[in-house]
């Protein structure tokens, strides 16, 4: 049997951790973060295959952290897809997106079909999906 | 009584005049006593005077409407205290009141004939000049302080409103998509419920803000290239659970090939989802509501046809206005802003909306066509094409 996959969840939000863990544990191994900091922390203490990153936290928001993955030869290659519950101007698009570099984004709420089949996508194909 | 020097000198636009300065403006001065909740002045009622508090509150209030056929309600902008002054558009054209100003407790003013003054200003530029800076910086203070007020309640309204919600249908959707243990029947129901209703109030919360900072630009910022195959695919899937509970079929009917357009994804998918919800909404149970696209040379044409209530044809023009509720909406919900949105969306694409209601001769129902050309272009490619043209024989941007 091959081995699970592993996400690496980061949110302030522990309702959405919650919930987004339920949805993602039926196919991969999750561990999460409740910051930007301890995201950072554990992304380079356990090499996830893919990193799910809010945008807003209250520590270090999403934009920065996907700047500091990137920037790190160890983890630039693992995907992360960014989450935000923010209507326009805030969401992830054009030049926020540009400069965090990440391969994708997801609004909040998520469904779990669309969450499973993003990350599903990702991790088969390891590369951009839009 | 008489009102002296010192009397004026109190006052937020006065003082900053000399003694003789003040005595020539006196002769325009009276004194006068309110009552509690009278009305010292009325929101578009000519300004013929200008009131100075020197005693008492006196509230300033404007009137608000939602929608063109909306209740009329009142919201207080300020207060008005000893040494305040009310009614400055007496000085400025085309000299109508701005707000009503009421006696919040009894009230002491000195009241302006604004005629008067303003002669005397034309008289004596000077003069004229130092009461119109002050005013300006009031009137700069005042609109400032709306505007962050405004600028707040949108930050609050977008993220400290919309991330609870969206929490709460996460979880919602976990549950009824079975990750959390089997369901009953009634349970799925009661689910299904909440999850319409809390995505209503939250897609309410976005149109919202939209509405308060959705310019052109910030759409075409966000212009990519993409699938519109997979977005109306989305917006199917938004308006899923609506449809069931209502017993409408969604009929779609795509082209032989979706091909990438440039566009706002994200933005089209809102328009979509809301000409499918707009249309669910006016279907009668076991109605369909069809779905179709089909590519133009230099186009692609999406339509939402229903067999519902219809538009009726006085409304037409008006349902791409903000605020606007067609007169037959009964008691279906809904504020009267996802087809502004819609239409704003269209306008940052320099595409179309246009309604046909009804289509079909003998039938009910309405038909939306949104109209998405083929030639736009990213951000990315916008930069590139002004890079390069100073190498292109004319203007190719």
């Amino acid at each position: 049997m091959t081995q699970r996959k592993r996400i690496l969840l980061v949110d302030d939000d522990h309702d959405f951790v919650e919930a987004t863990t339920a949805v993602l544990e039926s196919a991969y191994t999750v561990e999460a973060a409740y910051g930007g900091n301890e995201g950072l922390a554990k992304a380079h203490a356990s090499k996830p295959d893919l990193i799910l990153l809010d945008v807003i936290m209250p520590d270090e928001d999403g934009f920065t952290v996907c700047e500091e993955l990137k920037a790190d030869p160890a983890l630039a290659h693992v995907p992360v897809i960014l989450l935000t519950s923010l209507p326009d101007g805030w969401s992830p698009t054009g030049e926020a997106r540009g400069r965090s570099k990440a391969e994708g984004y997801l609004e909040k709420p998520v469904r779990p079909a669309e969450l499973l089949r993003r990350v599903d996508k990702f991790l088969s194909e390891g590369t951009q999906d839009r | 009584m008489t009102i002296t020097l010192e009397q004026l000198k109190r006052s937020d636009i006065f003082a900053k005049l000399a003694d003789d300065e003040l005595a020539q403006i006196m002769p325009f001065c009276r004194e006068a006593a309110f009552g509690e909740g009278d009305v010292v002045l009325a929101e578009d009622a000519t300004a013929d005077w200008l009131f100075i508090v020197e005693q008492g509150k006196l509230s300033l209030e404007k009137k608000i409407q939602m929608g063109r056929r909306g209740t009329l309600r009142t919201t207080t902008v300020g207060v008005v205290g000893p040494g305040q002054s009310a009614g400055w558009s007496a000085l400025t054209p085309p000299h109508t009141y701005t707000t009503t100003a009421v006696c919040l407790e009894p009230a002491q003013v000195i009241v302006l004939d604004a005629w008067g003054l303003r002669r005397f200003m034309d008289d004596n530029p000077r003069v004229g000049y130092r009461v119109m800076s002050v005013i300006a910086e009031l009137a700069r203070a005042r609109y400032k302080s709306a505007t962050d007020t405004l600028a707040y309640f949108v930050s609050l309204v977008s993220h400290e409103l919309r991330a609870p919600l969206a929490a709460i249908e996460n979880y919602l959707n976990v549950m009824l998509d079975g990750f959390a243990g089997e369901l009953s029947d009634k349970q799925r129901r009661m689910l299904q419920r909440s999850v319409l209703r809390v995505s209503d109030l939250r897609s309410l919360i976005g149109d919202i803000v939209d509405l308060a900072r959705m310019g052109p630009e910030q759409i075409q910022a966000d212009f990519e290239l993409f699938d519109p195959g997979e977005v109306g695919a989305e917006s199917i899937e938004d308006v899923r659970l609506a449809a069931g509970e209502k017993n409408v079929r969604i009929k779609i009917e795509p082209p032989p090939k979706f091909e990438k357009i440039v566009g706002a994804r994200r933005r089209l998918r809102q328009v979509f989802t809301n000409l499918l919800t707009n249309a669910i909404k006016f279907s009668p149970s076991g109605s369909a509501v069809t779905f179709r696209a089909h590519y133009e040379l230099d186009a692609v044409v999406f339509e939402v046809e229903d067999e519902g209530i219809g538009i009726p044809p006085d409304d037409q023009p008006h349902i791409f206005d903000d605020f606007f509720r067609a007169e037959n909406v009964g008691d279906v919900s809904g504020v009267g802003l996802g087809l502004s949105i819609a239409r704003k969306v269209m306008d940052a694409h320099s595409g179309k909306i246009l309604v046909t209601s009804p289509y079909a001769e003998g039938k009910t129902g309405t038909r939306f066509t949104v109209v998405i050309p083929r030639n736009l272009q990213t951000p990315e490619m916008r930069r590139a094409a002004q890079l390069d043209r100073s190498t292109l024989p004319g203007d190719m941007a």
